[in-house]
C-alpha cells in the first residue's frame, strides 16, 4: 500500500472506496465519482468537513456509517493497530482523531496500515460471549430421509397462511371502491357514455416473517426441525429474515436465501460460531430490538422464536425486551419443543418472563404440530 | 447561491435552524452536485424542517410529497380530473360537438390534476425549488422504483400531453425514519445524512432561538433535564419537538423553575406512551432533576460523526 504515487487523491479515494466495498458498503463508480466531484466544494484541509463529505456520498445507513467511521479513522488516520471490532456499538466516534494534525492525504500516504483483516462472522454482539463454545458443527451429518416429507410438508403448510390486506389497490369486478381512472378510459371510446363501470379492492401482501432460532446446546435435539423450517419459510415468503441465536445473535438471511441446502448449511456452521452454547436470550433479542426490529418488524411481520426458553441471562431484560418486541411484532409466535412433552409446564424462568408477551405459544416436536402452526396462523390472521 | 459551508450555516441560523457543521457540508454538498439527500434520524430531530429552512433560505417555493402506505403514481404525480371530464362529455354531447375534439379537449392542461411531484418538475418560477419527500419508508417498494426514475431524470411523460422536462431542477430533500430498509438504488442515487440527538449547547441553542422569550435558566433545566432521559432506555425517546412543546408548557403555566411538581404536571409533552410515563415515575422524577451533574460527551457522541 505504501507504493502509490504521492498526492494522487482520486488513487487514494479508489482505495479506500475499495475498502469499503470489501465491508459491505455499496459502492458504485458512480458514487465514487460524485465522491470525487464533492471534494472540489471543500476544504481538504479540514479533516471533519472532509470525513463528512466522503460519509455522505458512501454511506446509507446508521449501520453503514459505524463502519465508515472505523474504515475512514483507519484508511486516512495514523492509526496502525487494529480498530476495535465493537459489532455494532456506536460510541465510537471520530472526535478523538481529531487532534490529529496531518492533513487526510499525508496520513495516508505515509503509512496507510493493511486493512483490518475481514471478518466474515460479522455477528451482532461480539461481547456478549464470555464462555461461549465455540464448537463447528457440520451439517452434513444429518440424515436426509426426513427431507423430502419435510420439505412438502412445510411448503404446504406455509402456503396456507394468510397473506395480509394491504392499502394498495387493485382492480376488481367485485371491489368496494370505484376505479375512475379505468372508467372514464374506457367511456372515452364510447364518447364519454359510461358503460361500464371498474372497481378496485384491495390488495393483498405477503406476510413478513421474521423467525429467530434457538441454536444452543439444550435445543440440539430440535435443531433440525428449525433449520428445515427456516429454508421452507424462506421458500415461501423471499422477504422473510432468519436469525439464529445462543449466546449471541447472528443473521443467517443471505445464508439461507442461496438456497442450495448442502451449501447452505456448511455455510451456516461455519458461521454460527457459538452452535450448541448457552442460550442468552435477553441480550440476544436486545441486540434484535436494536440493530433489526425497527426496520423488519414495524407492524407488520410476524415473529417466529423457536426456543425452549432455557435462558441464562436475566429475566427482567427478556421481559423487557420480549415487551419491546410485541410493540413491533404483527404477532409473536413462540414455538417450544418441550410444549409437546406430556406434562410440560412453561415454568423456566425465561419461559414465565416471556409468557405474557406471546400471542401463540405453540409445541415443536413433531410434523403435526407444524402443521397447528399453520391452522392457527391462517385463522388469525387479518 | 451559497459559496461556502460556512454561508450555508448562518443563512440557516438565522433562519433560526441550529444545525452542525456536518449537516451544513451536506446541504451544500447537495446544492453544488445536484443530488438528492436522503435524511435520517429518530423522530423530532427536525429532518422535515431542514428542507423547510433551506426553501426559506433559498427564498424560493417548498413542495412537500408526504409518502404513505398505498400512495401511488396517481397521487403523487398526476390524476386526470375525471368528474370534469365527465361533465364536459355530457355537455359536449348535447352541443353535438365533433367527437375527436372532446377528445383533445378533455385530455388537456386543464382537467389535469398536479400532484407534488408533477408540481416540483413544472414550476417555472425561474429557480428551483425544494422538493421535500416525506416518510419515504411508509411509501410502498413500487413507489419507491417509480420516484427513482423520476429522480434520475426530472422528467415526466404523460401519454396525452407528452413529456415534461423540469427546466430547473429540484433540490430533493427525502426522509426516513427506518421502519423498512429503502432499497439500494434509491440510496446510491442520494447524499447521506443522518441527525443524531442535539448536543446539550445545540439544543439550548435551539430552544433560544425558537423560544426567545424563555428564561435563560428554565432553558438550560429542560434542556439537561431531556439529555438525562435521552441516556434512558425509553421506548420513544423524545426529540427537539417535545423539548420545545415542553417549554411552551411551562411558560403557559408560570413556571420560572423545573421541580418534580412542575414535571409531573408537564410530563405529558415530554412521553407520548404509557409505559414510558410509567417508567419515568417509577425512576423517579427527583432522580433525572438531582443537580445536574451531565455527561455532555456522553450525548454528544452517541452516533460518531466524522
Amino acid at each position: 500500500m505504501t507504493d502509490y504515487q504521492k498526492g494522487d487523491l482520486f488513487t487514494h479515494l479508489l482505495l479506500f472506496a475499495r475498502q469499503l466495498k470489501e465491508k459491505g458498503l455499496k459502492i458504485t463508480p458512480a458514487r465514487v465519482t460524485d465522491a470525487f466531484r464533492s471534494l472540489e466544494y471543500i476544504d481538504l484541509s479540514d479533516r471533519s468537513d472532509f470525513a463528512e463529505t466522503l460519509k455522505a456520498n458512501f454511506v446509507s445507513s446508521v449501520k453503514e456509517m459505524v463502519v465508515f467511521s472505523e474504515v475512514f479513522r483507519y484508511f486516512w488516520g495514523r492509526i496502525s493497530e487494529r480498530p476495535p471490532k465493537e459489532g455494532f456499538s456506536a460510541d465510537e466516534g471520530l472526535e478523538g482523531d481529531e487532534t490529529l494534525q496531518e492533513g487526510p492525504l499525508a496520513a495516508a500516504r505515509e503509512d496507510a496500515p493493511q486493512p483490518a483483516e475481514r471478518n466474515d462472522e460479522k455477528s451482532l454482539s461480539k461481547g456478549y460471549s464470555p464462555q461461549e463454545i465455540f464448537l463447528v458443527k457440520d451439517f452434513n451429518q444429518y440424515s436426509l430421509e426426513d427431507q423430502g416429507v419435510w420439505e412438502k410438508e412445510t411448503a404446504r403448510l406455509i402456503s396456507r397462511w394468510v397473506m395480509r390486506v394491504s392499502r394498495r389497490r387493485r382492480s376488481a369486478s367485485k371491489g368496494r371502491e370505484m376505479d375512475f381512472r379505468r372508467t372514464i378510459r374506457k367511456a372515452v371510446r364510447n364518447g364519454g357514455e359510461i358503460l361500464e363501470w371498474f372497481r378496485r379492492q384491495r390488495k393483498v401482501k405477503p406476510l413478513k416473517i421474521i423467525s429467530l432460532c434457538d441454536v444452543s446446546g439444550s435445543m440440539e435435539a430440535s435443531t433440525r426441525f428449525t433449520l428445515q423450517f427456516i429454508f421452507g419459510l424462506q421458500k415461501a415468503f423471499p422477504r422473510s429474515e432468519a436469525f439464529v441465536f445462543s449466546t449471541r445473535l447472528t443473521r443467517v438471511t443471505e445464508v439461507v436465501k442461496k438456497n442450495q441446502r448442502t451449501n447452505a448449511l456448511t455455510l451456516l456452521g461455519r458461521r454460527v460460531q457459538d452452535w450448541s452454547g448457552g442460550t442468552r436470550l435477553g441480550p440476544c433479542l436486545k441486540i434484535f430490538n436494536e440493530v433489526w426490529g425497527k426496520e423488519m418488524a414495524a407492524g407488520s411481520a410476524v415473529v417466529i422464536l423457536f426456543s425452549d426458553g432455557w435462558d441464562r441471562g436475566d429475566p427482567a431484560l427478556l421481559e423487557a425486551e420480549m415487551k419491546r418486541l410485541k410493540r413491533r411484532a404483527h404477532r409473536i409466535i413462540w414455538m417450544n419443543p418441550l410444549l409437546g412433552t406430556p406434562g410440560y409446564q412453561p415454568l423456566t424462568q425465561g419461559m414465565r418472563a416471556a409468557l405474557p408477551y406471546i400471542d401463540y405459544f405453540l409445541p415443536a416436536n413433531d410434523l403435526k404440530s407444524l402443521q397447528g402452526l399453520g391452522e392457527v396462523l391462517a385463522d388469525q390472521l387479518v | 447561491m451559497f459559496k461556502s459551508i460556512e454561508e450555508i450555516q448562518m443563512a440557516m441560523e438565522e433562519a433560526k435552524y441550529i444545525l452542525d457543521r456536518d449537516t451544513a457540508t451536506v446541504l451544500y454538498l447537495s446544492l453544488k452536485l445536484g443530488k438528492p439527500i436522503l435524511v435520517e434520524g429518530e423522530a423530532g430531530v427536525g429532518k422535515t424542517e431542514v428542507a423547510k429552512v433551506l426553501a426559506r433560505i433559498l427564498n424560493t417555493r417548498l413542495i412537500r410529497l408526504q409518502c404513505y402506505e398505498g400512495l401511488d403514481a396517481a397521487t403523487a404525480l398526476y390524476e386526470w380530473n375525471y368528474p370534469k371530464q365527465i361533465l364536459w362529455m355530457k355537455q359536449a354531447e348535447i352541443c353535438a360537438a365533433p367527437r375527436e375534439e372532446i377528445g383533445k379537449e378533455i385530455y388537456g392542461p386543464d382537467f389535469l390534476i398536479r400532484r407534488p411531484l408533477l408540481e416540483a418538475i413544472q414550476a417555472n418560477s425561474g429557480k428551483p425549488v425544494v422538493l421535500l419527500i416525506d416518510e419515504i419508508d411508509r411509501a410502498d417498494e413500487e413507489f419507491e422504483a417509480f420516484l427513482l426514475e423520476v429522480l434520475s431524470d426530472f422528467q415526466i411523460s404523460i401519454p396525452e400531453i407528452g413529456t415534461i422536462q423540469a427546466e430547473t431542477r429540484p433540490h430533493v430533500i427525502l426522509t426516513s425514519n427506518r421502519t423498512r430498509e429503502l432499497h439500494d438504488a434509491l440510496k446510491r442515487r442520494c447524499l447521506y445524512h443522518w441527525i443524531d440527538y442535539p448536543s446539550l449547547e445545540k439544543e439550548t441553542r435551539i430552544v433560544l432561538a425558537k423560544v426567545p422569550q424563555a428564561k435563560g435558566i428554565l432553558v438550560h433545566q429542560v434542556c439537561a433535564f431531556m439529555q438525562r432521559v435521552r441516556e434512558k432506555d425509553f421506548f420513544k425517546k423524545p426529540g427537539i419537538a417535545e423539548t420545545l412543546d415542553w417549554i411552551q408548557a411551562l411558560m403557559a403555566l408560570g413556571k420560572e423553575d423545573l421541580d418534580a411538581e412542575a414535571v409531573r404536571e408537564t410530563l405529558g409533552c415530554v412521553f407520548k406512551y404509557h409505559e414510558d410515563l410509567k417508567q419515568m415515575k417509577e425512576a423517579g422524577i427527583q432522580t433525572f432533576l438531582g443537580l445536574l451533574p451531565r455527561k455532555d460527551d456522553l450525548t454528544g457522541s452517541r452516533l460518531p460523526c466524522a
